[in-house]
């Protein structure tokens, strides 16, 4: 078997010769059940010549690193991959190493070509830290005597509030 | 505010349609300060610094303490430059009526780097690529560009693509906010001082204005285009 599989669904012909196999370590130091809890989709192994990526329906943080990965690529015209439905292209050997490559870059690591046999662990990406659109304020420089004039101006136009002003240190 | 000395007046501005940090600085402000567009809460500012930097950021101003918290200064690729901040105590404030829109101006060079990093700190998604957006939308009626949508839990995003050849003001709006009726907002806005520097216009389902108000804030305004 040579190809590469989205969601254990499409098999797509690349390249072969991979100078490189890949597995996944954990990138955080969570066990591998808090992993799972967040991250269920993503599975590598190598064969001799074979990449197997199996990425499952997801939102969550791996998922996230793989769809940018497939946004990366798909400039590339190489494969399409959005919301977890799967649009397979002709898959070349620089779409599989620019993925490896980016990878590399969230934190997984490469291994030396060898296993016959797979050798599946868990990613698991950053933590989502956003907290609500309430809280993003957009900063607005102005020259102090405006800033009444600009205030009042806001609330004309939009209406809600305003704090006190404040004269922090 | 700044974590060397200066002095400002700072005011905070609480819409339905968005949120401001009004700062007034009686000193010179330092750098780079200023240059920072936005405030992003975050739940951890030690967890998004280490997110943000996985995700490719720069972090132009390493975590500084003010008198209710915490921020940073972090750049993404293509040189937007974004302030994460964290306060003591967890502000709450109401949601939002409309969610703006952060209008993110990049170049065909760096779109790429900067989508990826900005989906992976995000988590957000996608929602529209448009390769060849209304050019009025920049102000070049007769051209097309390359528009992103993208939406997270810290809110929307629009990346707009151009090769910088760009009329004023297009580009010095950092924030569009999205109202019921775009007509009702800029009359209360027009009473207000606030001058408008473009349109009305419809395009891509919107209406839209850009307006600038007193002191010099110049943003777009927008409402679906089937609400007017």
């Amino acid at each position: 078997m040579r190809g590469l599989m989205f969601a254990g669904v499409n098999p797509v012909s690349f390249e072969p010769g991979l100078p490189f196999g890949v597995s996944i370590m954990p990138y955080w130091p969570l066990t591998q059940s808090a992993c799972r809890d967040r991250v269920e989709m993503a599975r590598f192994y190598t064969n001799k010549n074979i990449l197997e990526l199996v990425v499952a329906e997801q939102t969550m943080p791996v998922s996230s690193l793989f769809h940018s990965t497939a946004i990366f690529v798909d400039r590339r015209k190489a494969i399409r991959l959005e919301n977890g439905k799967e649009h397979p292209m002709r898959i070349t050997r620089f779409l599989v190493v620019t993925t490896a490559v980016f990878l590399g870059f969230c934190g997984v690591r490469l291994s030396p070509r060898q296993a016959s046999t797979p050798n599946i662990a868990y990613a698991a990406a950053a933590a989502n830290v956003a907290v609500g659109p309430q809280y993003d304020s957009t900063h607005v420089y102005v020259a102090p005597q405006d800033v009444d004039r600009f205030v009042a101006s806001l609330l004309a136009t939009f209406g809600g509030g305003a704090s006190k002003q404040a004269f922090p240190p | 505010m700044t974590p060397t000395p200066s002095s400002t007046i700072l005011q905070a501005v609480l819409t339905p349609a968005g949120i401001l940090s009004v700062f007034g600085f009686k000193t010179p402000v330092p750098y780079p300060f200023g240059l920072e567009r936005t405030g992003y809460l975050v739940s951890n500012l030690d967890d998004a610094i280490s997110a943000a930097r996985a995700a490719g950021a720069d972090v132009l101003v390493s975590p500084f303490n003010d008198p209710i918290g915490r921020d940073a200064i972090v750049q993404w690729p293509g040189g937007v430059n974004m302030q994460l901040y964290w306060h003591t105590t967890p502000p709450s404030y109401a949601p939002l009526q409309t969610i703006p829109e952060n209008r993110v101006y990049v170049s065909a060079d760096r779109v790429t780097a900067f989508t990826r990093s900005f989906l992976a700190f995000s988590h957000g998604k996608t929602t529209s690529d448009d390769p060849r957006a209304p050019g009025i939308e920049i102000g070049r009626p007769t051209d097309t560009y390359r528009r992103i949508r993208i939406e997270s839990t810290f809110g929307k995003l629009a990346v707009l693509v151009t090769d910088g050849h760009l009329p004023y003001p297009y580009g010095r709006e950092i924030t569009g906010y999205e109202v019921a009726n775009l007509a009702e907002t800029l009359a209360k806005a027009n009473g207000a001082g606030v001058v408008i520097l473009v349109g009305p216009y419809a395009a891509d389902r919107r209406n839209a204005a850009i307006v600038q108000f007193p002191g010099g804030y110049v943003a777009e305004i927008h409402s679906e285009a089937s609400k007017k």
